[in-house]
C-alpha cells in the first residue's frame, strides 16, 4: 500500500518536471550571453552614406542628433535592447575553435565595436532626455560587454580596452550633465568597482594570447607565418626571412617556441615592477626578438609575431587610469552631495594614477574639477598626459 | 618629290658631282620642297628658348620627381594600408590578420579592417516573408 502511493507521488514529480523542462528550456534569456550577442548582430543594420560617422561623432560628443542618427537608433531598440540583456549574463562562449592559432575566427570584435558606439549614442539620448540613470546602466552595459570580448588573442584585449574608453568617456560626460545623488553615486561607483576587479591582469591577457599563438608556431603553422610576413610591417630583409621560413623544419620551429615563450615570459617577470621600472625594462625587452633575429634564426618568429608590448601595457595602464580617474570622480561627487560643495584636496580613498603611481593632480574650476596624470604615457606618440575634466551641477 | 623627278632637275645642271655629292643635294631638294609650315618656327619656343632636348630633359625630370613622391607617399602611408589582396572577411577577421593590422597602425588599422568588413558583411534582412519561404520551397 505504502509502495503503491510513494509510487503515485513519483509519477506526479516526474509528471511536473517533464512539464518544466521544455519552459526551462525556452527561458530567456540564454545563459550564454554570445547568443544574444550574434542574434543581435544579425539584425544590425548597415551604416550607409556616412551614417557610421554621424554616429560614432554623436556618441562622442562631437556632433549634435541628426534626424539620421535618432531613425538608426529608433529602428534598433530591439538590437539594443537584446544587446543589453546579452551583457548582463555571467556566461559567454563565442564558439570560438583556438586549435586554429593564428587562423582563429574573431567575427564578433567588429560588430562589438560597433555596438559599443551604437550603445554610446544611445546613453547620450537618455542623457539628453534627462534619464541619466539608464544612460548610466547603458554606458556600465558597454564595460560587460567589454568584458565578454576579452578573450585568448591580445588583440581582443585591445579592442576590449578601446571599448572601456568609449564607455569612460560617456560616463564621464553623462555624470557631469547629472545632479545624481548619493545613492545613485554610491550605485554606480560600486558597479564601476565590480568591473574593475572582473578585468583580466595584463600579464595574465599575454599568457593567454601566447598559448593562442602556439599552435601556428609549427611545421603545420608555417602557411600562417608567412602570411604575417605579407601583411606585417615591411622589412629589407623581408625576402631572406621569408626564405627561412619556407625552408624551416621541425627542430627550427622548436627552437622558435622556445624563443617565443621564453621571450613572453620574461615580459611578464617585468609587468610586476611598477610601471615606471616596468616600462623602460619592456621597451628594451621589445627590441630584443629584432635584434636577436639578426644572427639567430629562433628569433624569427618572435620578431614576426610579438607586437610592441610596452605599447599594449601603456594602453591598458591608460584604461585602468581612466577607470580610476571615474572612480575618483565619482568620490568628489558623493563628497559634494554630502556636503553641498566640492572638496578642496581630494578624499582619503581616492584611487591612484596609474603612470605615476601616485594620486591624481586635483584642480577646481568654476565649471566642476579636473583630474591630472603626473607624468605623460612615454608610448604616445604626442606625449601626453592624459586628464579627465567633470562638470559639476549647481 | 619622287626620286626619278629629283634625278632629272640634277641632270639638268652640268656640276661635275660625285655620288655623296649627289646624294647631299638630293636630301636638300627635298628639304627645299617640304611645305613652308613644317620649317617655321615656333614663336613661343624661340622666345622660352625651349629645344625638344630641354622638354625631353624637363619630362624626365617630371617624372623621376613624380617617382619620388609617389614613393616617399607610400612608405609613410604603408601603415596604414590594409593589403589589397584581403578581399574575403573570413582571411580579414582571424588572429593573424587583426594581430598584423594593429602592428601596422595601431587601433586605427584594426577600426579601418573592422570598417571595412561590417560594409562587406552587411546589410542583413530584417525580416522574412512566409510567402517567400514558401516561394523557395515550391520552386
Amino acid at each position: 500500500m505504502l509502495i503503491r502511493r510513494y509510487s503515485k507521488v513519483g509519477k506526479v514529480i516526474c509528471l511536473v518536471l517533464l512539464l518544466l523542462l521544455p519552459i526551462s528550456a525556452q527561458a530567456y534569456p540564454p545563459d550564454n550571453a554570445a547568443v544574444l550577442y550574434y542574434r543581435a548582430f544579425s539584425l544590425m543594420g548597415h551604416q550607409e552614406g556616412g551614417l557610421d560617422k554621424a554616429l560614432r561623432d554623436y556618441a562622442k560628443g562631437k556632433a549634435p542628433l541628426n534626424d539620421r542618427v535618432r531613425q538608426y537608433l529608433d529602428d534598433h531598440q530591439r538590437v539594443i535592447d537584446m544587446i543589453n540583456d546579452a551583457a548582463q549574463i555571467e556566461h559567454c562562449d563565442w564558439g570560438v575553435d583556438y586549435s586554429k592559432g593564428l587562423e582563429t575566427l574573431w567575427p564578433e570584435l567588429s560588430r562589438c565595436r560597433e555596438s559599443a558606439f551604437l550603445l554610446t549614442a544611445h546613453a547620450m539620448r537618455l542623457s539628453q532626455a534627462g534619464d541619466q540613470m539608464t544612460a548610466l546602466n547603458q554606458c556600465l552595459g558597454i564595460h560587460r560587454m567589454a568584458r565578454h570580448v576579452d578573450r585568448d588573442a591580445l588583440v581582443s584585449r585591445l579592442v576590449s580596452i578601446a571599448m572601456n574608453a568609449i564607455a569612460n568617456e560617456a560616463i564621464g560626460d553623462v555624470a557631469s550633465q547629472a545632479s545624481l545623488d548619493e545613492q545613485a553615486l554610491i550605485w554606480l561607483k560600486s558597479e564601476i568597482t565590480r568591473i574593475c576587479a572582473t578585468r583580466a591582469r595584463f600579464s595574465a591577457a599575454l599568457q593567454r594570447d601566447a598559448q593562442h599563438c602556439v599552435p601556428s608556431i609549427s611545421l603545420e603553422g608555417k602557411g600562417s607565418i608567412l602570411k604575417c610576413l605579407e601583411d606585417g610591417v615591411p622589412s629589407e630583409d623581408l625576402e631572406v626571412i621569408s626564405a627561412k621560413v619556407q625552408q624551416a623544419d621541425q627542430a627550427f620551429f622548436e627552437a622558435n617556441l622556445r624563443y617565443y615563450l621564453n621571450h613572453v615570459a620574461m615580459v611578464q617577470d617585468v609587468l610586476d615592477l611598477p610601471f615606471a621600472e616596468a616600462y623602460p625594462r619592456l621597451e628594451q625587452l621589445g627590441k630584443r626578438p629584432t635584434q636577436d633575429a639578426k644572427t639567430k634564426d629562433e628569433a624569427l618568429i618572435a620578431a614576426i609575431l610579438v607586437p610592441s608590448y610596452e605599447r599594449c601595457y601603456c594602453l591598458d595602464i591608460r584604461a585602468a587610469t581612466h577607470f580610476n580617474a571615474i572612480k575618483t570622480a565619482l568620490e568628489l561627487f558623493i563628497a559634494k552631495a554630502r556636503t553641498g560643495h566640492l572638496p578642496e584636496t581630494l578624499p582619503n580613498v581616492s584611487s591612484q594614477d596609474l603612470f605615476s603611481a601616485q594620486d591624481f593632480l586635483y584642480e577646481k574650476d568654476k565649471e566642476g574639477f579636473t583630474l591630472r596624470c603626473r607624468t605623460k604615457d612615454p608610448s604616445s606618440s604626442k606625449s601626453e598626459t592624459y586628464e579627465y575634466a567633470f562638470k559639476v551641477k549647481g | 618629290m619622287k626620286e626619278n623627278q629629283l634625278k632629272k632637275i640634277i641632270g639638268r645642271i652640268r656640276i661635275p658631282t660625285d655620288d655623296r655629292m649627289r646624294s647631299q643635294t638630293m636630301i636638300d631638294i627635298e628639304r627645299a620642297h617640304r611645305p613652308r609650315h613644317d620649317k617655321r618656327p615656333n614663336l613661343y619656343m624661340v622666345r622660352m628658348n625651349i629645344t625638344p632636348v630641354r622638354i625631353t630633359a624637363l619630362a624626365a625630370l617630371f617624372l623621376v620627381l613624380l617617382g619620388v613622391i609617389g614613393l616617399s607617399y607610400l612608405k609613410h602611408n604603408h601603415h596604414d594600408m590594409i593589403p589589397k589582396n584581403r578581399t574575403s572577411c573570413v582571411d580579414m577577421l582571424t588572429s593573424r590578420s587583426l594581430r598584423m593590422a594593429y602592428r601596422r597602425g595601431e587601433l586605427e588599422e584594426l577600426d579601418k579592417v573592422f570598417e571595412r568588413v561590417n560594409k562587406l558583411t552587411g546589410p542583413r534582412p530584417m525580416a522574412l516573408s512566409t510567402r517567400e519561404l514558401m516561394d523557395e520551397i515550391d520552386g
